[in-house]
Order: C-alpha cells, then sequence, then structure tokens
C-alpha cells in the first residue's frame, strides 16, 4: 500500500460489525467524511483483516458428502425480535432463510441417567429432580423468568425496553442489581433442585459463571417476549458479512487481508488535522487514517499494543475490562444415516448433563431442495458447551500430535478432502469420546460411525471466548455508548457484539456499529431498522 | 560493594519451603555438607542466608488464627492437616519439633451429604436404593469414596494393591487406548469406565470439584488413590499448622538466618560477583517503593507458579525466550480454594447428630467441617458453648459464586461482628482474626445454605466469621496441579534448577508429587538440597 495514502476511515476487523460500519459508511457518506474528499469521489475507506477469510465468528462450512447442508460452526441462528439483522437479512440482503428448530416435544432430556421426552418435562413426577412446591408447575423454560417475577413482580410483562430500565434502577437485598452475579441471585429464589434443573435441561452453563445479574436476566429474558421464532440463513450465516463485503467493495471500499494491527499512533495530518498511524506487523510503512473503527471484542482489542493511542487511557482500559471473554465449543459429526430418526426424532434440540451437554439434528442432504433424494447422510451439531464443559474437550486437543479424524468413505463423498471442512478438523480422541457420548445419550445399542467431523474452540486468539458477558459492577447501559469513541478527544471508535445488549448475537455486533454510526459520524437510523 | 556484602543464599519466600531451606543449609548443611563447609570455612564457619518476605507474616499458605471468644481453638484458614503417610511432614512435626497434635476427623458415618435435594447420613451413600444417582447396575452399592479406585482398577487392574514405589512405576508406563496416561485429563478418563451417575456422586459426595479439573491423570490417580485402603491417620497441629514455620523461622535465626519482610522481589539475572565468581543480582521494592539490589551466590525462588510470573520475566533465567525455563514453570495450573469459618453462641447442627468431621453438599458451600466447641478443649471455660465451623471448603468453579459476593474490603459491607458473652469488648481487638473479615452478604448467604444442608429451619446468628481465598495476589491459587501431556516426575528434579547456567533453584508445593500439601514443600526442598547443595536426608526422618 502506498504510504502517502490518508485514509478517511480505517476498520479493523473483517466481521459482521465491521464490514457492516464500512458497508453503511460508503452507502451513506457522512458530511464529515465527504468535506476531505473530492466531489463525486466515495470517502477512502478500507478494511483491515488479520485472517485470511471474512466473518469473524461467523463460520460457515458445507461437510463432504453434503453440498446442500451447511454447519455453522460459529453462530447460527437469529430471532425475529432482533429487528436490527432480521431486517438486515430479510429485507436488505434478501437472503433465503428457514425457521430454525430448537424445542420439539419429541426430542431428549437425556438428565441424571433418565431419559425423558421434552414433552415429558412438565411431567413433575417423571422430572429426576426434587423441586419445591411452587417450581413444580413452572416449565423449565420458564424457571428463570418465574425467578425473576418472584423479585419484580410483572417483570415478565414488561416490554424489552421497560425491563430494562427497571433492572438498572433495581436494588435488591440493598445492592444494585447490576453488583450482583446472576447466580447469587437466581439462588436466593429458586431451590438448588430448580436452579440445577435450569442449568442441565437449558444446555447452557452460563448461568452459573456468575456474570452481572442486570444483563444475563435481559439476555434470557427480553429477547424472548411475546411470539419468538428463530431463524437460520440457508446458504449460511456467513453469506451476511460475505454479501457486506461485496457491497463495501462495489462503493468502493477496500478490503485488506492478512493485516495485523500492532500498534496505534497519534500523528499530525498534512492538513494539520489529528490523525492516527497504524501499525500493522510485517509492515514497515504505517497506513494514516483520519478515523480508527477496531470492530473487535475484548481480547482481539488486548492483543493490540496497550500503548497505543486511544487504548491506553485508565478509563478507556476499564471500558474494556467491564466484559469477559467465555468460552463455547461447537462439533458437527457426519453419519451415513440420521439414526436419530429411529428414536422419533427429526430436528431441533436435545440435552444432556454429559459433557457434551446439547446437540441439533442439523440436517439430511437427501431432504434438502435440489439435493439427491437418496444421499442419506446427515449432519449433527453432536456438542455445543460452554464453560467447564469446554475443558472436557480440552483435555482432548491439546496435544498437536495426537492424529486428526480424517474423513472416511462415503458414497456420497466424492472427495474427501474440503480445504475449508478440513481447516477445522478434531482429533480422532474426541470425535470417539463424542460419539460414546451420543450413544450413551439416546440410549440406542448400534450407531453407525461418523465418517467426517469439524470442530470450532473460540476461546483461542485473537477471539477470546466465543461471546463476552458483562462483569458484575459494570453498567452496561454506560459502556456501551462510552465505548463507541472512547476518548472524546481521539478518533478512535471501538464496536462489535462484545459490547451491547445482545452479546453472542449478530444483533449485538450491529446494534453498537449503529450507535457508533449515528452518534459519531452523523448517520441516521436505517429505514429497515423498525 | 565488598564481598562480604555478597549473601551465600538468597531465599525469596517466607512459606514452608523458604524457611525449611534456610533452617537446612544453615545446620545440616554447614555441618554435612562439603561444599557449604568449605564455603563457610573461608568466613568463620558461618553462612549469609536470607529470607526475602514480601508480607509481614511468615507461613505463605499456612494461616492459623483464633476465633474472638474461643482462646483455646486455632482455625485453618490455609492448610490444615498432615497424613500419617506423609514421611517428611510428619517426622519433622513429631520427631524433630514435638509439637502438640491432634486427630484430624474427616469421614463420620452420622455426618450428612445433602445431594440433589435429599438429606442422607454419609453411612447411607452406599445405599443404592436411597441415593438419588442412577448409577449403573455395575457400580450399585459401592461407598462414594471407592468409586475412584473402582474405575482405576478397571484401567490398572489390581492399582490399589500396589505399592507407593510400584504404582508410581506403573502409572509412567501405562497406556489406554493408544496414549499413555500422562496424555490423559483426569476427567475424560474416569468417563470412559464410569457412568456419569457415578461420576457426578464420586464428584458431588467427595466436596472437592477436582475431578471436573480436567488435569494430568498421571498425577490425579496418585493424588486420589495414594492412601486408598491403607491405615491412614489424619493429624492437625494443635496450636495452628502456623506453628511449623513459624518454628523453622525461629530455628533459623538461632543458626544466623535473616528475615526480612515487605520485600519483594521485582527481577533477578546472573551477575559476575566482586570475587570474579558467578552469582545473581536481585532488585527488590519495598512497601514505601524503595528498591535495592542484593548480590548472591545461590538464589532459592521458595514460590508457586502465579507468584514467579509476576515477576518481570527477564534474565536469564525468566527471560520470555527461554523456552525450557516457562517449558517448565506452565507444567501446572493454580486452582483457586476459599474457605470461610464461622462463629456460633453454641454448636445448634449437634441438633441433627453430628459432632465432628465433614459433612457435603451439592449447593455452592460444598463441604463444611465441624471444627471445634470452645468448652471442649483442654484447659477451657467449660461453659463457653461458642463453637466455630469451617463452613465452605471450596475449589474451582464455585469459587465464582462466592466472587460474586465480594466487596471491597474498605466498604463498610463487611459483616459486623455481634456481641457474644465470652468475647471480652475490652480485649486483643483480634488484628489477626479481623485482617480476614469476610463480606455480609456471603455470610448471610452461608448462613442460609447451611441452613438448608441441616434441615434446620432455626439457628442462631453467627456472631464472627472469617475468610480467605488464596487465588488472590501473591498466591494465584490455593493449589497447583499438573496440566496435561506433563512427565511431573521429569519436571519435578528439573525445575529445582531450571537453567543449568544459573545458580537459581525452585522449590515448593507446586512442582510436587504431593501438590497442596507440607508434604509437596518439604520434598522439593529435599530434592534441591540433595541435587544442588549436596544434603544428606535430614537424620530426624523415620520410615512411618
Amino acid at each position: 500500500m502506498d504510504s502517502q495514502v490518508l485514509l478517511d476511515v480505517a476498520i479493523i476487523g473483517a466481521g459482521v460489525s465491521g464490514l457492516y460500519a464500512g458497508w453503511r459508511l460508503l452507502q451513506d457518506p457522512p458530511s464529515k467524511l465527504s468535506s476531505s474528499t473530492p466531489k463525486g469521489l466515495p470517502p477512502n475507506i478500507q478494511v483491515f483483516e488479520m485472517s485470511q477469510r471474512i466473518g469473524g465468528r461467523l463460520l460457515s462450512v458445507v461437510p463432504p458428502g453434503m453440498p446442500h447442508v451447511v454447519c455453522e460452526l460459529g453462530g447460527m441462528r437469529y430471532i425475529s425480535t432482533q429487528t436490527l439483522v432480521r431486517g438486515l437479512v430479510e429485507d436488505v440482503l434478501k437472503l433465503n432463510t428457514h425457521p430454525f428448530p430448537v424445542a420439539e416435544s419429541n426430542n431428549l432430556a437425556y438428565l441424571r441417567g433418565k431419559r425423558l421426552r421434552l414433552q415429558e418435562l412438565s411431567d413433575p413426577n417423571k422430572v429426576p429432580y426434587v423441586l419445591d412446591y411452587p417450581e413444580r408447575d413452572v416449565p423449565v423454560s420458564s424457571l428463570i423468568s418465574y425467578a425473576i417475577n418472584q423479585l419484580i413482580p410483572g417483570f415478565s410483562s414488561l416490554t424489552p425496553y421497560q425491563m430494562r430500565k427497571t433492572l438498572q434502577n433495581f436494588v435488591f437485598d440493598g445492592k444494585p442489581f447490576y453488583k450482583q452475579g446472576f447466580w447469587n441471585v437466581l439462588l436466593r429464589v429458586l431451590s438448588d433442585e430448580a436452579f440445577s434443573y435450569t442449568r442441565d435441561a437449558g444446555g447452557y452453563e452460563s448461568v452459573v459463571h456468575n456474570f452481572n445479574a442486570v444483563d444475563m436476566t435481559l439476555l434470557n429474558l427480553a429477547d424472548f417476549t411475546g411470539d419468538v421464532t428463530f431463524h437460520g440463513v440457508t446458504d449460511g450465516f456467513e453469506s451476511v458479512p460475505l454479501a457486506l463485503s461485496e457491497r463495501f467493495l462495489q462503493l468502493g471500499g477496500q478490503l485488506h487481508m492478512g493485516h495485523r494491527l500492532q500498534c496505534m499512533k497519534a500523528t499530525t495530518l498534512e492538513d494539520q488535522s489529528q490523525g492516527v498511524a497504524l501499525h500493522f506487523e510485517g509492515r514497515e510503512s504505517p497506513v494514516y487514517a483520519r478515523h480508527v473503527i477496531l470492530a473487535m471484542p475484548r481480547r482481539s482489542l488486548e492483543l493490540i499494543d496497550p500503548s497505543s493511542v486511544g487504548l491506553s487511557l485508565p478509563r478507556t482500559k476499564s471500558l474494556i475490562q467491564s466484559v469477559q471473554g467465555f468460552p463455547f465449543f461447537k462439533m458437527f459429526l457426519c453419519y451415513p444415516t440420521p439414526w436419530w430418526n429411529t428414536l422419533g426424532i427429526q430436528q431441533g434440540q436435545s440435552v444432556t448433563d454429559l459433557p457434551l451437554r446439547q446437540c441439533y439434528y442439523w440436517g439430511v442432504e437427501g431432504q434438502q431442495w435440489g439435493a439427491d433424494p437418496k444421499n442419506t447422510n446427515a449432519a449433527l451439531l453432536a456438542s455445543y458447551d460452554d464453560g467447564n464443559n469446554v475443558d472436557f474437550w480440552a483435555g482432548l486437543q491439546e496435544d498437536p500430535t495426537e492424529p486428526r479424524f480424517l474423513t472416511r468413505n462415503n458414497p456420497h463423498a466424492q472427495d474427501t478432502s474440503l480445504p475449508d471442512w478440513d481447516n477445522y478438523s478434531a482429533p480422532a480422541g474426541m470425535v470417539d469420546e463424542l460419539h460414546r457420548q451420543l450413544q450413551a445419550m439416546h440410549g440406542v445399542r448400534y450407531v453407525p460411525e461418523p465418517y467426517a467431523a469439524a470442530y470450532m474452540d473460540w476461546a483461542i486468539d485473537p477471539y477470546g471466548g466465543a461471546v463476552n458477558f458483562w462483569q458484575r459492577g459494570a453498567k452496561s447501559w454506560e459502556v456501551i455508548p462510552a465505548i463507541t469513541k472512547p476518548a472524546s478527544d481521539l478518533p478512535v471508535y471501538i464496536c462489535g457484539s462484545a459490547y451491547s445488549n445482545h452479546q453472542g448475537w449478530v444483533e449485538g455486533a450491529l446494534e453498537t456499529a449503529e450507535y457508533m454510526l449515528e452518534h459519531h459520524f452523523g448517520l441516521s437510523k436505517p429505514s429497515w431498522a423498525d | 560493594m565488598t564481598s562480604s556484602s555478597v549473601l551465600d543464599v538468597a531465599i525469596v519466600g517466607g512459606g514452608v519451603s523458604g524457611v525449611y531451606s534456610g533452617w537446612r543449609l544453615l545446620t545440616d548443611g554447614i555441618a554435612e555438607a562439603d561444599s557449604l563447609r568449605a564455603l563457610a570455612a573461608q568466613k568463620g564457619g558461618k553462612l549469609d542466608i536470607t529470607v526475602f518476605e514480601g508480607s509481614h507474616r511468615i507461613g505463605g499458605r499456612l494461616l492459623s488464627v483464633t476465633p474472638p471468644g474461643m482462646p483455646h481453638i486455632r482455625c485453618e484458614l490455609g492448610g490444615m492437616r498432615f497424613t500419617s503417610a506423609q514421611t517428611l511432614v510428619y517426622s519433622l512435626v513429631m520427631n524433630k519439633m514435638q509439637l502438640a497434635t491432634h486427630d484430624f476427623p474427616v469421614s463420620e458415618p452420622e455426618n450428612i451429604a445433602y445431594v440433589r435435594g435429599k438429606h442422607l447420613r454419609t453411612q447411607e451413600l452406599n445405599d443404592s436404593s436411597k441415593i438419588p444417582y442412577n448409577v449403573l447396575w455395575s457400580e450399585k452399592d459401592r461407598d462414594p469414596s471407592t468409586l475412584v479406585a473402582y474405575a482405576v482398577n478397571q484401567i490398572i487392574p489390581g492399582y490399589t494393591n500396589l505399592s507407593r514405589q510400584q504404582a508410581r512405576q506403573v502409572l509412567r508406563e501405562t497406556v489406554f487406548e493408544g496414549r499413555p496416561l500422562y496424555q490423559w485429563g483426569f476427567w475424560n478418563l474416569l468417563l470412559k469406565v464410569l457412568g456419569q451417575e457415578a461420576f457426578s456422586l464420586a464428584e458431588q459426595a467427595s466436596g472437592y470439584n477436582l475431578l471436573l479439573n480436567n488435569w494430568n491423570a498421571a498425577d490425579a490417580i496418585p493424588f486420589n488413590l495414594d492412601d486408598f485402603g491403607k491405615q491412614i491417620q489424619y493429624y492437625a497441629v494443635s496450636d495452628g499448622y502456623e506453628t511449623v514455620p513459624l518454628t523453622l523461622a525461629e530455628w533459623f535465626e538461632e543458626a544466623g538466618g535473616a528475615i526480612r519482610f515487605g520485600q519483594w522481589l521485582q527481577s533477578f539475572d546472573t551477575t559476575q560477583l566482586p570475587d570474579g565468581t558467578q552469582g545473581v543480582s536481585l532488585k527488590f521494592r519495598d512497601d514505601e517503593g524503595r528498591e535495592a539490589t542484593i548480590l548472591a551466590r545461590h538464589l532459592i525462588l521458595a514460590m508457586p507458579r502465579h507468584s514467579i510470573e509476576r515477576l518481570d520475566q527477564t534474565g536469564v533465567v525468566l527471560d520470555k525466550q527461554n523456552h525450557h525455563v516457562h517449558y517448565l514453570l506452565g507444567a501446572v495450573k493454580p486452582i483457586p480454594m476459599f474457605k470461610i469459618f464461622m462463629c456460633y453462641p453454641y454448636p445448634w447442627w449437634e441438633a441433627v447428630g453430628v459432632t465432628k468431621g465433614q459433612s457435603v453438599t451439592d449447593m455452592p458451600i460444598r463441604q463444611s467441617y465441624y471444627w471445634g466447641v470452645e468448652g471442649r478443649q483442654p484447659g477451657a471455660d467449660r461453659n463457653n458453648t461458642n463453637a466455630v465451623l469451617m463452613a465452605t471448603y471450596d475449589d474451582g468453579n464455585n469459587v465464582d459464586f462466592w466472587a460474586g459476593l465480594r466487596t471491597n474490603p474498605q466498604a463498610k459491607a463487611l459483616f459486623e461482628p455481634l456481641v457474644n458473652r465470652f468475647v471480652d469488648p475490652e480485649a486483643l481487638p483480634y488484628p489477626e482474626w479481623r485482617t480476614y473479615r469476610a463480606p455480609r452478604a456471603m455470610v448471610q448467604e452461608i448462613h442460609r445454605q447451611l441452613k438448608v444442608m441441616h434441615g434446620l429451619p432455626y439457628a442462631p446468628e453467627p456472631y464472627d466469621a472469617a475468610y480467605r481465598d488464596w487465588a488472590d495476589e501473591p498466591f494465584g491459587g490455593a493449589i497447583n496441579l499438573w496440566n496435561i501431556h506433563y512427565k511431573s516426575w521429569e519436571v519435578i528434579p528439573a525445575i529445582t534448577q531450571p537453567e543449568a547456567s544459573a545458580p537459581v533453584y525452585i522449590c515448593g508445593e507446586a512442582y510436587s508429587d504431593e501438590q497442596g500439601w507440607v508434604e509437596g514443600a518439604l520434598s522439593t526442598a529435599e530434592i534441591m538440597l540433595s541435587q544442588h547443595f549436596g544434603l544428606p536426608q535430614p537424620d530426624w526422618l523415620s520410615d512411618t
């Protein structure tokens, strides 16, 4: 790159929030940027990505032998109440979507050595948890709502906005709610058994990780008010950032892969205005920019030289530390037949207290539109787990000399080597153990061997976790606006799902990017966002 | 600088392994190790050895405090016991120090296991018709404390009949499913042979989350089973376990050693001493921020992994480019553990028939020990019914539950002691106890969980409480556990002098095969003293 070139905006990170911000700025160039641009030309906006791929924590791969199935190793769905992502996917990008099934009454809950159909969980006499009298009539998926409603009567009938406001001002037991841990609070109103039941049947461990009670309450309840549906993007959720990058490039933006930001320094530009010099690893001359958008989570921010302009102030550091990265793990297994059909299970989620915690019956090739109907290959999101259970799987993946699970011959897999899939190949010992647990969970004697496997543990650098959660004591409603421009006199901005009201969701990435664009670049709210 | 201002040995860390090493070097070292005797001969038979301690107390993770209103009871906020099989500590306490000890009860048949919302007595745990765990047919009616042994015997038939030495050898050589045991995580391994329910039972009834810490199976097996089926006795030191390092420190000073408090090591490197020989230069900072440089012929770092990693990672040993040293340091992982003691006006738990030892639960308090009743101690006032409970002792993920109830120690949200008729308000303010005051919200929540665990709607309010979370600086964890893929038997001797070109040694519990025990601290100190200073075994050591 020509070192003389001065960018109007440098965006670091080609995940959803970075590409979205780039596209929005070019589509609707704010006067703030066009003042320095020759008339008729778009502002000079460039995205820099450290890896060789676009998408960040959205990662869609096609398994061998199933050309019409897309497996999501990262984010996999959105909720109908998430207006930004829904508008973007359905109205702007016009991508094909499909309903994303979760709780199907016929699916399994294998808990405490007992197999139940999800519909049987409503029968307290069948459930292997000793519940208190009033808890017995509460559906397990509503126990958190039941708990919060005891603290704030009528809470679940509030609008999401009212919920937020109420929780921000709520004082429980003499202490502001945001200073309390969610686990601590739940144990005050739920029995230990109801709490264990919620955690085990919910599929997630994050409730026992005691994050900020305000935000964990909202994460569990706010998006789920009213009639809620889940949706997947048919060609893969990754096609959202890919489509955004295409539009960004069409409008004159540029995208640079393999650029790892090391350090940012303050500089005075030729026109005497203030700018930033960006130093990338392995590149001699810096890139100059009037504005820098860091579209990344906490761990990625912390991998940049901490003395960098815009990051070095103690206040900025404490804003960055107000969330904590949290590990999640996903593994897909491919089978020659959907063997779970013999149990009457077709789709959606099953849960267990085994370390695999939850699985999703992902799809059967022959049932996809346009696919060979004789192809019975089927994919399973065989484990989706978080927190302490990630350590179980870590024990089976740490040794780099451990043999990988290689794709086996399958009548429908012409080529057993698919580079995108093989990038995420799993250790053989991990696949064996997961296969064993799936068999135990479903209680079937014979299950065919998996022929392919792929996994991703998002705790690795530069992600530092699949999602980020608000720490106890953080006022997210103050941090969220503040961190989009952490120092008022410096042209450095931060966005992404890590510091949002929808952590771990694409909605959070868009929400913070939108806030930044509207408040610091003068963009107006897009029409499709309602 | 004259050569007389060069220390012969600088020891950093005033915990057990540090003061023990200092004492051994100044006594048996001068008397029996050739190189030390020669060195001392040049200076009138003396060696200059100083222990540098960052805090203002000796003892490290041994911390004994006397609760208000119970002058005859010592509460152990840190390490609390040793076993008759632990040769070094047993001989040191019993033979050499001749300290008063008492039996330390653990498992009592009438104690409580409150798991999955059900109250059981410990003796009922081997009755599968009563336990709320859906164990496999093959696992039925087994006492949960034997489940780990049952599992390991499936992997290594006859394991629990092996001698300690045989067992160590077998663990190094065993390959299970194509992988040597040290490449296995203990959790991964156990789930191969135990059902999920038996695993949950073993973990929940033990009181610890350690099984879920997926640590090195070759070390986790002996950690869990070394004493299995043997006639093992647990002991506590009656005046407090802290008496051991305090006595060692006293003997060290009597032998001419010096102890300096408030000295935080910042960095160190090898250097040429004024007499032309190689030594070490150490940079310290004191509480006022004053820096000082000290020269020494030898440096002993008697500290755990986290404390070493707090130092500047510079110099020939700790430089980040020294991959060998950092590989060794990375072999263990600090584990948070947390203890709280609560004082009550009377032992209300006796209403349900429990008096001593441990009760367990799957609630975040995980385990309680009925610690003692003042009036029953020798020499105490019989009318004083005050009683103290080690109300929770937990590790791993549960520490995060209690972290949510911790507040800034400066804040007034600390628990305010209540009036107690045996606590004289005019008397000493119990400075040691009060250093470890607990937050009010934490005390209230533990009290609530204790009542649930004991099935009692009423229990009197606690009148005082003290707690310690050993994940706090500078320790980083209460104990350390071996990471998967490391051969501990190779790391243990290697790390006592991690960089061959530097006279710098490491000892302590962290890199031992008795992690979390005083025995581990002493055994690594012994390996270091024998390998690098030429000391013979101590003469007070007896084969127990």
